[in-house]
């Protein structure tokens, strides 16, 4: 078994038990982030065949529809393709895509959706390497120059 | 001739669209959900592990506080315990207590009879504690009152002397009627005509001032059922002699 189909069964695992963890939790905001950065890669049919599987697992998670997760991973995939990573419309694409998502499967805002939802908001900007009141003045750069 | 991205995407939307129209994306989701319920389940297990966990960890200190505050409950009801054994035997020593004074109570003063004078006398007087009305006793039969209380001594008027107050009697069968002397016999007056006396009869004092309920005064040995006369009479007999018993009680 070559390495790349080790990796990619992985992150499908991986990604698997993200989104049944934040559905659990709340809104899916890390798995949808994932999605884009681990499963939409690759060769045209890699990509629709990911674009399938995962809106099925999305539709199968959150109780939607399947036209509709896969709209949402669609959407997920070409902000990943036309957008700059850690760029403002990127954020704010994923931001409103996981709270219709949220919306249309009814998470409740309650303690624990709300906490995760602050740790997801950290993990962010962990990941970004923004900090604070760091994020706007580099989103503003990063907007800027894309 | 590649499709770009949106037909690409269009087409796999149709799909799916179509595929819901027909039900067949139903079989599809619920086949992906045989493997998403599991993971989810696991998930929803794990948080409610944690979730008691961090209930019972929050209880700790309360748990704590409750054992401090149950022992202090304890200490309290054993003291409570304690006191209510003392109180216990308290109220037992009271209750001796009570019972040995209302023993005492009843003023006994044994005393001697004094038959030599005309009037029937007791060797015991005010300085002893005899009172007017005082009842006089031997071997628990009632003689008759004390009368006259003088200093060292008292008359007594005997059950069979015109002196001595009526006394209300009652016979084991509950026959009731009033006892009276005659200068020589002890009467029972005042029985209905109806009721029944036989010769043997106990009386007992029924109760009243001064005189207690349930003191033996004698026997009935003859029964005067005169048709003319509207109550029944007998003679009563007492058990003991005022003027052979060595000693009297006076109460």
């Amino acid at each position: 078994m070559n390495k790349p189909l080790i990796l990619t069964i992985f992150r499908w695992l991986l990604w698997l038990l993200l989104i049944t963890f934040e559905s659990v939790v709340g809104f899916p905001w890390l798995s949808l982030v994932v999605v884009g950065q681990w499963l939409l890669v690759g060769s045209t049919y890699q990509v629709l065949g990911s674009i399938v599987l995962s809106s099925l697992i999305l539709a199968a998670t959150y109780s939607l529809a399947w036209p509709l997760a896969m709209l949402a991973v669609m959407i997920l995939w070409q902000v990943n393709q036309q957008t700059r990573k850690h760029s403002s419309q990127r954020w704010l694409i994923y931001l409103s895509v996981v709270v219709v998502i949220g919306w249309l499967a009814g998470t409740p805002l309650n303690g624990l959706s709300l906490v995760f939802t602050f740790f997801s908001w950290l993990f962010y900007a962990r990941w970004w390497g923004i900090w604070g009141r760091n994020l706007w003045q580099k989103l503003g750069k990063v907007s800027a120059k894309s | 001739m590649a499709l770009k991205w949106w037909q690409q995407a269009l087409f796999l939307l149709a799909l799916s669209v179509v595929l819901s129209v027909a039900g067949l994306a139903n079989f599809l989701v619920a086949d992906m959900e045989r493997v998403v319920l599991p993971v989810k389940h696991w998930w929803t297990s794990g948080f409610s592990y944690l979730y008691s966990v961090t209930q019972n960890l929050q209880q700790l200190p309360k748990a704590a506080k409750r054992i401090q505050d149950l022992e202090l409950r304890l200490a309290e009801a054993s003291v409570s315990l304690a006191e209510l054994e003392t109180t216990k035997k308290e109220n037992q020593a009271l209750r001796a207590l009570v019972a040995d004074h209302n023993q005492l109570s009843e003023r006994r003063i044994i005393t001697a009879p004094v038959v030599a004078f005309a009037q029937p006398a007791i060797a015991a007087g005010e300085l002893d504690g005899i009172q007017p009305g005082a009842i006089v006793l031997s071997n628990d039969t009632l003689l008759g009152q004390v009368r006259e209380v003088r200093a060292h001594s008292a008359t007594v008027a005997l059950l069979f002397t015109q002196e001595s107050q009526p006394i209300l009697v009652t016979t084991s069968q509950g026959v009731q009627g009033l006892l009276i002397g005659d200068g020589k016999k002890i009467i029972l007056t005042e029985v209905e005509k109806q009721a029944q006396l036989n010769l043997g009869d106990q009386l007992t004092t029924v109760g009243q001032p001064q005189i207690e309920q349930g003191i033996p005064v004698g026997r009935i040995i003859k029964i005067t059922n005169d048709p003319v006369a509207a109550t029944q009479e007998a003679i009563v007999e007492q058990y003991v002699s005022f003027f052979e018993t060595p000693l009297v009680e006076v109460r």
